[in-house]
């Protein structure tokens, strides 16, 4: 008897236990979570001197079969007005390490090609009709697999990091058989997020001193990163050479 | 006559119960995605050198910071090193046996030289230290004896010379602690592979 009630308890328990996941699985599409350690933040103080500022990123994970040998570090880079100025997308390898400098000197869309790369030069706004490079940028790095290859392409560059998620493949990788996908600089931009990099900003302080830290997290949604990449489609369109920002020629792979 | 009731009342209750941990279990299971995620605490740390030139002023330091007499009990590990050059080739590997409390230390430049078995020496890379338990000895390849990664073991710091050019002109020092990786375990046999096919150099150092 005491069995019986002990099996009826369980079969009953079950049944709610499979009810309630059931139920939570169906508002899992309401209850949005982000994807964990996929993005970092941190900030250049005097970006616009030539090499004040340089950033650092690697990609601790090994590649294993949930993880790519090769992933992209996105930077969004944000001036103090909340506006997004540039935006670019840089292949990194596991254990590699990506050194990007916030200027290399030069300004406007020969900046986007800066060996040492450059964060701050290209900006989307004008001043004075010139380009005039950021003093003080905020910079998200998002981390997301490579973008879907191109047949066409892969045999040129097989590591294309978009950070407009395809929405104007003109900017940074401007290969032809790219502008048919899409060039308009909407629709719906989606990064494969993955983690999980690691990065370090130096800072010039009061233009004396340097300061470094490590960059933090900072949770990030999916619906969030495609807002990112959109809006780098966007003012990478508007910009018409502007808004790029360059990983710099420094193999990191 | 009660005592059965409750009895039967409770079995009952409990049942329902494991059930619903059962029920639950089962449907969160088949949810399971199959990216990677990392998983803290971890005994994978992270962190990246430059212009560590052979009298260079670049330090690294590496703290056991567990201690004798604490709720848990101070034990050695082993601090197993890996450097990679930029492109993610590795430069070398060793492996330092460190006690409670005890931080060794190396100028990276003197590093680099212990652990390049075949040049050249890098001008930058990122540095990878991961905390194992100490198997009598500390072998990163896990040629000779088999390792365990084990968080809450090691901390580890480096310092970075920066050198600006005109318009700053100067040579800054700054320092940053290694970061969490949160890297999954199987990663380890990764890296000890990659150190077999290098092999494993001297960390040297002092202590």
């Amino acid at each position: 008897m005491r069995t019986k009630k002990a099996g009826v308890g369980i079969i009953i328990g079950a049944l709610a236990g499979l009810a309630i996941a059931s139920f939570s699985a169906r508002n899992a599409w309401a209850v949005v979570y982000p994807v964990p350690d996929t993005q970092k933040t941190n900030y250049l103080p005097n970006s616009h001197i030539a090499g004040a500022d340089t950033v650092n990123v690697t990609d601790p994970f090994e590649r294993s079969s949930s993880q790519q040998e090769v992933i992209c570090a996105g930077f969004y880079v944000f001036d103090q007005n909340e506006q997004l100025q540039e935006c670019c997308g840089c292949p990194i390898s596991e254990d590699g390490l990506l050194t990007v400098q916030s200027s290399s000197g030069s300004t406007g869309a020969s900046s986007a090609t800066a060996p040492g790369g450059d964060l701050v030069s290209n900006p989307f706004f004008l001043k004075g009709g010139a380009s005039t490079p950021l003093p003080f940028a905020n910079v998200k790095i998002v981390s997301f697999n490579l973008n879907a290859p191109n047949p066409v392409i892969a045999a040129q560059n097989p590591f294309i990091c978009d950070a407009t998620g395809g929405t104007y493949p003109y900017g940074q990788y401007p290969f032809p058989s790219l502008r048919a996908d899409n060039n308009t600089g909407e629709g719906v931009a989606t990064l494969s997020l993955t983690p999980s990099l690691r990065a370090w900003a130096t800072h010039l302080q009061n233009q004396t001193n340097l300061t470094e830290s490590e960059f933090r997290d900072v949770p990030l949604l999916q619906s969030d990163a495609n807002n990112y990449a959109e809006w780098c489609g966007d003012i990478q369109q508007a910009g018409s050479g502007r808004s790029v920002c360059s990983c710099g020629t420094d193999t990191s792979l | 006559m009660m005592r059965l009731t409750t009895m039967k009342r409770s079995i009952g209750r409990y049942g329902a119960v494991l059930g619903l941990i059962i029920g639950a279990g089962l449907a969160g299971s088949s949810m399971a995605q199959a990216q990677a995620t990392p998983v803290f605490p971890t005994a994978f740390s992270v962190n990246y050198f430059n212009n560590p030139g052979t009298n260079g002023l670049d330090e690294i330091y590496i703290q056991n910071e567990t201690n004798n007499g604490n709720s848990i009990p101070g034990t050695n590990y082993c601090a197993m090193i890996y450097a990679f050059y930029p492109d993610q080739e590795l430069i070398g590997c060793c492996g330092v046996p460190i006690t409670p409390n005890e931080t060794w230390t190396n100028s990276m430049g003197q590093f680099m030289i212990g652990i390049d078995n075949a040049g050249p020496l890098p001008t930058k890379g990122s540095i990878k230290v991961v905390a194992t338990n100490y198997p009598g000895v500390c072998d990163p390849s896990g040629d000779t004896a088999a390792a365990t990664p084990t968080p809450h073991a090691l901390q580890s710091w480096i310092s970075h010379t920066n050198t600006l050019l005109s318009p700053v002109n100067g040579t800054f020092m700054t320092e940053e602690p290694f970061a969490q990786t949160g890297e999954p375990v199987t990663d380890y046999a990764n890296l000890e592979f990659q150190c077999q096919t290098v092999g494993p150099g001297y960390c040297g150092g002092s202590k």
